[in-house]
Order: C-alpha cells, then sequence, then structure tokens
C-alpha cells in the first residue's frame, strides 16, 4: 500500500491520481474492515462487493483498465453473485453461520496473523526494492526512488488496456498455467456436482443446517456443501475472526447467546 | 488515459442525481399513512405466514451459479486471446481449443448428472 | 485531449436524456402498439396518440404513497432500485449515438466514452445489474419476492454468459475491444456487393444468441418470467410501490432500449450509414438517424415479442441457456477462429467456402434441434401445473393511467 503511494506520488505527479488513489485505497480499507465487523451476513457480502469495486478502481489508477473490469467482472460479477446464491442456499439468518469451534478461531487467528506477516514482508521486507517492483529490465534507481516505466507504456500505444498485453503473454508464456487453469476449473465444477448430488439424496429437512445433531449423514452433507461454498470468503476475511465487534441491527434478531458466544464463518 | 473516464464518471453522477432525486422528491410530495396491513409481506391478500429468515433454496440455484462462474471464467479467458489470436495463429487456437474441450468435459458432466434438470 | 470541460459535460448530459427520452417514449409506444395487436386503442387522451402519458404516469407516480413494508431490511430495500437504474445508465456510455459533431470549433463523437475495453464494460455493467434484482428480492424479506429475485437472478447470469460468448466472436473479426474500433471494422464492402458487412451476417449464429440472450437479460416477454403474475405475483418488486417501484420499471424499460442499443454497434455496423452525398454541414445528422433508426427496429422486436410471445416454462428457459445457446456459441467462436485463420492464410476456394458453410449450417441445425428431438421433453406432462399460460390481455389496462395496476394487482387492501 505504501509503495503504492508512493509510486502514484512519484509517477509524474498526477494530482488526479494520487486523489483517485487514496480516495480508493480508503474505499478498500474501510469495506474491509466493514466486511468483517458486520454481523449480517448478507451486508458483509456488500462490503465485500464494495472492496472488490476499489480494488478495480485501484487497477484503473494504475492504467490497467482490463485488469479492472475483469475484476469487475470476475469476482463481483461472478464470485460474489455465487457467494450470495450459497447464502441463500444455506438460510441467511441462520445461527449456525454465526457460531464457529474454538478450533476454528485459534486456526483463523494464526493463518491471519501468517498471512498479515507474509504481506507485511512482501512490503516492507528486504525483497522489496526497485527491481522487484519494476522488474529485472528496469533501470538502475537511486535506493529512495523508483524510476521505472508505468503499464500504459509497456503495454504500448495501440494497447492502452493491456488486453493484448495479457492475451500475448498467457497464450505465449504461460500456456500451461492457462491449460491447468482449465483442470482446475473442471474439478471444481465435478466436486460441487458430486456435492450437490449427495445432497439431493438426502431427504429434505428445514432443520438439517441448524446445528441439531440429526441424522449424521444428512448433516455431514449439509456441511460439507457450506464448507465446499464458503473457503474463499473464510480466506478473504483472514484471520480476522476474533476482530468481531458486535454490531447489532435493529433488524437482525439477535441469537439467543451472548454476542461473544456468536461469531460470523464465512 | 484516466480523463477518459471524467465522462463517465459524469454520467454516474446524472444517473445517482436523477435516481436519489426522484426518490427524495417522492418522499417529500407522497402521503404516507401507514397501517399495519399495509406493512405486513404481500401475500396475496392473505395473513402472512411464511417466514422466510430462514429459507433455504434449492442446490440448483447453486449449480447454476457455479456454472456461472467457471464459464465467466472462461468467457474473461476468451477475450484476451480474441484480441491478439492472428499473432497467435494456430498454435492459439489449438490451445483454445483444448481449454475449451477440458471445460466441456465439466459442463457435460454436470448435464449428465443432472445438474441442470428443474425437477 | 486538450478538449474544454464542457465537451464530457455535454456528451454525458446528451446521452443521459437521449436513453431517458427514447424509454419515456417506448413505455407509451409499447402500450399503443400492444393495444393494436390486441384489437384496443391504448393511450390515446394524453397529448397527441397519447404521446405525454409515460409522463403524466410519471409525474402520478411521485404522488403516490412510498410503502415501506415492516419487515425490510431498510438499507439494502432502498439501494437495490438505485443500482438497477444506475447501472442501466451506466451500460450505454460506450455506445455510440451518432458520428462526430463539430461545435463551437470542438469536433467530438457522440458517445460518452470510447473505452478502451469497451465491450467488456458493457458485460460488467450488466453483471452489476443482477444485484439489483437479487437485493431487491431479497430486502423485501418477503417469500414471493425472495422466490422472484433468486430466480431472476440465475437466469441473468446465465444468460449473460450466452451473451459474453457471443461477442467473443465479435471480437475475434474486429480484434479490438473498443466499440469504435469494432463499428469501423465493420465499414468496409461486405461478402455480397450491396450488403454492408455487418457482422450479424458473417455471424449470423453469435447474433440470433446474442438476440435472444437480450430479450432474456432484459427480463422481458416471453422471457419475464421475474413478473410471472399467475405464480410470483410481481417477482422481485413485489414489496416495493411508488417511486420505487418505479426505479424498477424504469430500469426494466431502459434495459429494452439499452440493449436494442447495444446490439446495434457490435452487429449492425453502429451508427454508419449512406449519407446520400448531403453536404457536410448536414451529413453529421444522417449518423445519428442510422443509428436511431436501428435501434427502434430492435425496439420494436422486443414489442412485438411481448405481444405475441406466451411466457416461457422456467425449467424450458434455463436449458434453452444452458443447453442450446451457450453450446452454440462457444462452438461458432472457435468456428469463427478457424474461418479467419484460413482467411488470414490465403483463403479457401469458392467452392469449399460455400460447401463449409452448408456444412456449418447443417451442423449448427442439428445442434439447434437435434437435441431437443433426441431428448424429448417429457416432464411437460408429467409435471401437473403448467404455467406456459401467456400474459392475459384482461390485466392490460385499456388506455388507464394506472401503469402501476398491471403489476401491482391487488396491492393496496
Amino acid at each position: 500500500m505504501m509503495l503504492l503511494a508512493q509510486a502514484a506520488e512519484a509517477g509524474a505527479g498526477n494530482t488526479a491520481e494520487v486523489l483517485l488513489f487514496w480516495v480508493f485505497a480508503v474505499l478498500a480499507l474501510g469495506s474491509a474492515l466493514a466486511l468483517i465487523t458486520m454481523r449480517n451476513i448478507v451486508h458483509a457480502a456488500l462490503m465485500l462487493v464494495l472492496n472488490f469495486l476499489s480494488i478495480a478502481g485501484l487497477y484503473l489508477t494504475l492504467e490497467s483498465a482490463f485488469l479492472s473490469i475483469i475484476q469487475v467482472l470476475v469476482y463481483a460479477g461472478a464470485i460474489m453473485v455465487l457467494f450470495l446464491f450459497v447464502i441463500m442456499l444455506l438460510g441467511v439468518d441462520n445461527d449456525d453461520l454465526l457460531t464457529s469451534e474454538p478450533t476454528a478461531r485459534v486456526l483463523a487467528v494464526a493463518g491471519g496473523a501468517l498471512l498479515a506477516g507474509a504481506l507485511l514482508f512482501a512490503f516492507v521486507g528486504p525483497a522489496t526494492s526497485p527491481a522487484s517492483v519494476c522488474g529485472p529490465d528496469a533501470p538502475a534507481a537511486a535506493p529512495d526512488q523508483f524510476d521505472c516505466r508505468g503499464l500504459a507504456e509497456a503495454y504500448g500505444e495501440d494497447d492502452p488496456s493491456g488486453v493484448a498485453f495479457v492475451g500475448r503473454t498467457m497464450f505465449t508464456r504461460y500456456t500451461y498455467a492457462f491449460e491447468l487453469s482449465a483442470l482446475l476449473l473442471t474439478v471444481a465444477t465435478i466436486g460441487a456436482v458430486i456435492l450437490a448430488r449427495r445432497q439431493d439424496l438426502a431427504p429434505e429437512d428445514e432443520d438439517e443446517v441448524d446445528g441439531v445433531p440429526g441424522a449424521p449423514a444428512d448433516g455431514d452433507d449439509a456441511a460439507a456443501l457450506a464448507r465446499a461454498g464458503l473457503p474463499a470468503t473464510e480466506r478473504a476475511e483472514g484471520g480476522e475472526h476474533h476482530a468481531e465487534v458486535g454490531d447489532p441491527e435493529p433488524e437482525d434478531h439477535e441469537p439467543s447467546g451472548s454476542p461473544d458466544d456468536h461469531e460470523r464463518r464465512g | 488515459m484516466l480523463s477518459e473516464y471524467l465522462p463517465v464518471l459524469l454520467l454516474f453522477g446524472l444517473a445517482v442525481a436523477f435516481a436519489v432525486g426522484s426518490l427524495v422528491v417522492s418522499s417529500l410530495v407522497g402521503p404516507r399513512v401507514p397501517n399495519p396491513t399495509k406493512l405486513a409481506a404481500y401475500e396475496s391478500g392473505n395473513i402472512p405466514l411464511a417466514d422466510v429468515r430462514n429459507t433455504r433454496f434449492s442446490v440448483k440455484f447453486y449449480m447454476v451459479a457455479m456454472l456461472f462462474l467457471i464459464f465467466d471464467i472462461e468467457v474473461v479467458f476468451i477475450y484476451p486471446w480474441a484480441v491478439v489470436f492472428r499473432e497467435l495463429g494456430w498454435f492459439g487456437l489449438g490451445q483454445m481449443a483444448l481449454f475449451i474441450g477440458i471445460l466441456g468435459v465439466a459442463f457435460v458432466y454436470e448435464i449428465g448428472r443432472g445438474g441442470l434438470e428443474w425437477d | 485531449m486538450e478538449q474544454p470541460l464542457w465537451v464530457p459535460v455535454l456528451q454525458a448530459v446528451v446521452v443521459f436524456a437521449y436513453y431517458l427520452l427514447i424509454t419515456a417514449v417506448l413505455i407509451w409506444a409499447e402500450r399503443r402498439v400492444v393495444a393494436r395487436m390486441q384489437s384496443r386503442l391504448g393511450p390515446n387522451r394524453v397529448g397527441p396518440f397519447g404521446i405525454l402519458q409515460t409522463l403524466v404516469d410519471g409525474a402520478k407516480m411521485f404522488f403516490k404513497e412510498d410503502i415501506t413494508p415492516g419487515m425490510v431490511n431498510k438499507v439494502i430495500y432502498n439501494l437495490a432500485p438505485l443500482v438497477g437504474v444506475i447501472a442501466g445508465f451506466l451500460v450505454v456510455a460506450v455506445i455510440p449515438i451518432g458520428g462526430e459533431v463539430t461545435l463551437f470549433g470542438e469536433t467530438f463523437t457522440l458517445v460518452v466514452a470510447d473505452l478502451s475495453i469497451g465491450v467488456l464494460w458493457i458485460l460488467a455493467l450488466s453483471s452489476i445489474h443482477v444485484y439489483s434484482v437479487f437485493l431487491a428480492g431479497w430486502a423485501s424479506n418477503s417469500p414471493y419476492p425472495l422466490l422472484g429475485g433468486i430466480r431472476s437472478s440465475a437466469q441473468m447470469i446465465s444468460y449473460e454468459i450466452a451473451q459474453g460468448l457471443a461477442v467473443a466472436s465479435v471480437v475475434i473479426y474486429a480484434g479490438s475491444l473498443r466499440v469504435s474500433d469494432i463499428v469501423a471494422a465493420q465499414s468496409g464492402p461486405g461478402f455480397i456487393d450491396g450488403v454492408p458487412a455487418w457482422y450479424a451476417i458473417p455471424l449470423f449464429p453469435a447474433f440470433l444468441v446474442f438476440v435472444i440472450g437480450m430479450v432474456a437479460e432484459a427480463g422481458r416477454p416471453p422471457f419475464d418470467l421475474a413478473e410471472a403474475e399467475g405464480e410470483l405475483v410481481g417477482g422481485f418488486n413485489t414489496e416495493y410501490s411508488g417511486m420505487r417501484f418505479g426505479m424498477f420499471m424504469l430500469a426494466e424499460f431502459m434495459s429494452v432500449v439499452t440493449m436494442s442499443a447495444i446490439v446495434v454497434p457490435l452487429f449492425l455496423g453502429g451508427p454508419a450509414g449512406p449519407t446520400f452525398g448531403l453536404p457536410d454541414s448536414v451529413a453529421w445528422v444522417m449518423p445519428i438517424l442510422w443509428f436511431f433508426l436501428k435501434m427502434v427496429g430492435f425496439i420494436f422486436f422486443f414489442i412485438l415479442l411481448r405481444g405475441a410471445m406466451p411466457r416461457y416454462r422456467y425449467d424450458k428457459l434455463m436449458n434453452l441457456g444452458w443447453k442450446v445457446l451457450i453450446p452454440v456459441a462457444l462452438v461458432w467462436t472457435l468456428v469463427t477462429a478457424t474461418f479467419v485463420l484460413i482467411e488470414e492464410a490465403g483463403g479457401l476456394p469458392a467452392g469449399t467456402r460455400l460447401g463449409l458453410a452448408v456444412a456449418a449450417a447443417v451442423i449448427l441445425l442439428v445442434l439447434l434441434f437435434g437435441g431437443r428431438a433426441s431428448a424429448p421433453d417429457t416432464r411437460s406432462v408429467a409435471k401437473a401445473p403448467d404455467i406456459t399460460a401467456g400474459r392475459t390481455p384482461a390485466l392490460d389496462e385499456p388506455g388507464s393511467a394506472d401503469l402501476q395496476a398491471t403489476d401491482h394487482q391487488e396491492v393496496a387492501p
């Protein structure tokens, strides 16, 4: 973030760009904070949408229009719709979604701390230098300034959005990664189908997700489905589960226990 | 580069002003006479019975959303390829055909397992 | 980019007013045309031929009570109609409504912004539109809206894919995402002399997929499953009233206009057309006129569909999208690419080309109709409640001023 800010300020002193950077950066951080503190799961999901949109704005200020619109199309347009459908599938105000096991909490905190540490290291650690930011081709510059080309320059005159650049790179240098992504998506689909079919075989039971340990097979299936649909949310929330600040909204019906006993899972 | 988005921002401002303005004006000049029946959920004139808070939806919708995500990513991959595929030539076409073929397996599998049967 | 500030302002204002005005006229025109198809008169009281009816209806809506039911989630309930209208206005930002215009010494194109990501902007904004429907349904906290919302958002995302794939073959031909490049690529001579080089001709299957997709995307008959009166009352907007309902109505009708506007530059050559040797001082009007005529053609098609077609059943709608349109569009993308590469390599002799075209047509026909023949829909017999019943004409007002009544039958007790 710091690096981006410095890069934005160094870049030709474009005040509009710097202003936009701060607007989007504050929006992104604010929505991320709101996402992990809100108790209403659909509100939290919408905050994630806002977060994705502000990240798209950041890409735009960094002269990568193609990446920016893809961010909107795939993340805000497709992945969040999938999340919302999964939320609907599980029932919105299900208390089960707001509780988590102690082990899960510990794991979440540990994972979050690890991720935060890695990110911090990446941004301010010794690996960060002008060369790491600008690539090996960048001309050597004084240590405290970034003298490298912007993305628009790298893309060239006739490709301002970078779409041709991405296409050329993806279909020459990253062929295998590209084809592997197809495999990954295929496996994901097959997994989803298998989970959904198992769910289908179980008799329709409205209460099976409500945490009541009913018939083991059914309950497990529902829980498995929940896990299959939701891991990305959990990852997006990082280890900040513990940072739950009660944000009781009037229309929320409050879970029976004290707020501390309940926590959002995803 | 960013300046070409300025008119878009203006259009956005106009749209927001229009939409919010209409709602505000309407709330100022419109009557407001609430009564319990009016404020209840609409169930074709019956007394509202259904509790939708814990309603759970058919897993079909989840399957549709999953397929949508997969195909959306496919579309997103097709676009950069479509822009440069003249340069890439037959090699690029082969790659894309393979990509679509692999995803086609997923698609056929889901269809074959009845993932999109609405019954 | 040394344009004075008034140029972008003018572009934005002109485009905004253009679509708002056309939407208003469309609402009136649709009622007139559908009335004519049903041997009625339609609105004919306010202004000549009743053309001011929409204006009066809109004004009336301001003075209607805007009920916020007790069980709704207020924030999202208020947000949802705004998202729909705003996304509806923004989607047309990349569509040129005319050619170059010179005003006060400044030459500019009649488009809000000719973005480098062009067609992706359109797709992204239509995917944002889904939120409006979904959130309205969810926030209402009421059975019918919830069902309608999730149902129509599933419908919208399904047809979005088909549309995206159809546009991909346009991009293959044009080699650019920018709308002005796509329009320019269609300006040369066509396959046959005297026929314009519109992509609708060489890419006819993609064009067909896109047009079907846009009807479904706009949630219009015969794909208006969202507001199936017989089963879902009004769909996702059942709990809305007053101006907030008006916003949804505006968004729906505006998506008819915007979809018709989008298809023109992608498949029908955009605002290009003959200027009949007019002097430069008036020739700039012709692109505006051509664009308008092409767009109105599609709007008229939308209206005719509404008047003529019964509503689709939901499972058939999803099957059409997933099992017909998407495979066709995918295969067609690859076929298009193959053809373009063959052309690049020097082309084929005319006889082979014709043979291949025939073969492609046969394959497409098999794909379109073969699948249906091999898998007869037995469920349509087995299932008891068949809801294919169309829009009953009686529900469509004979010239009444109460537009809302058509969709909100018995809201007020």
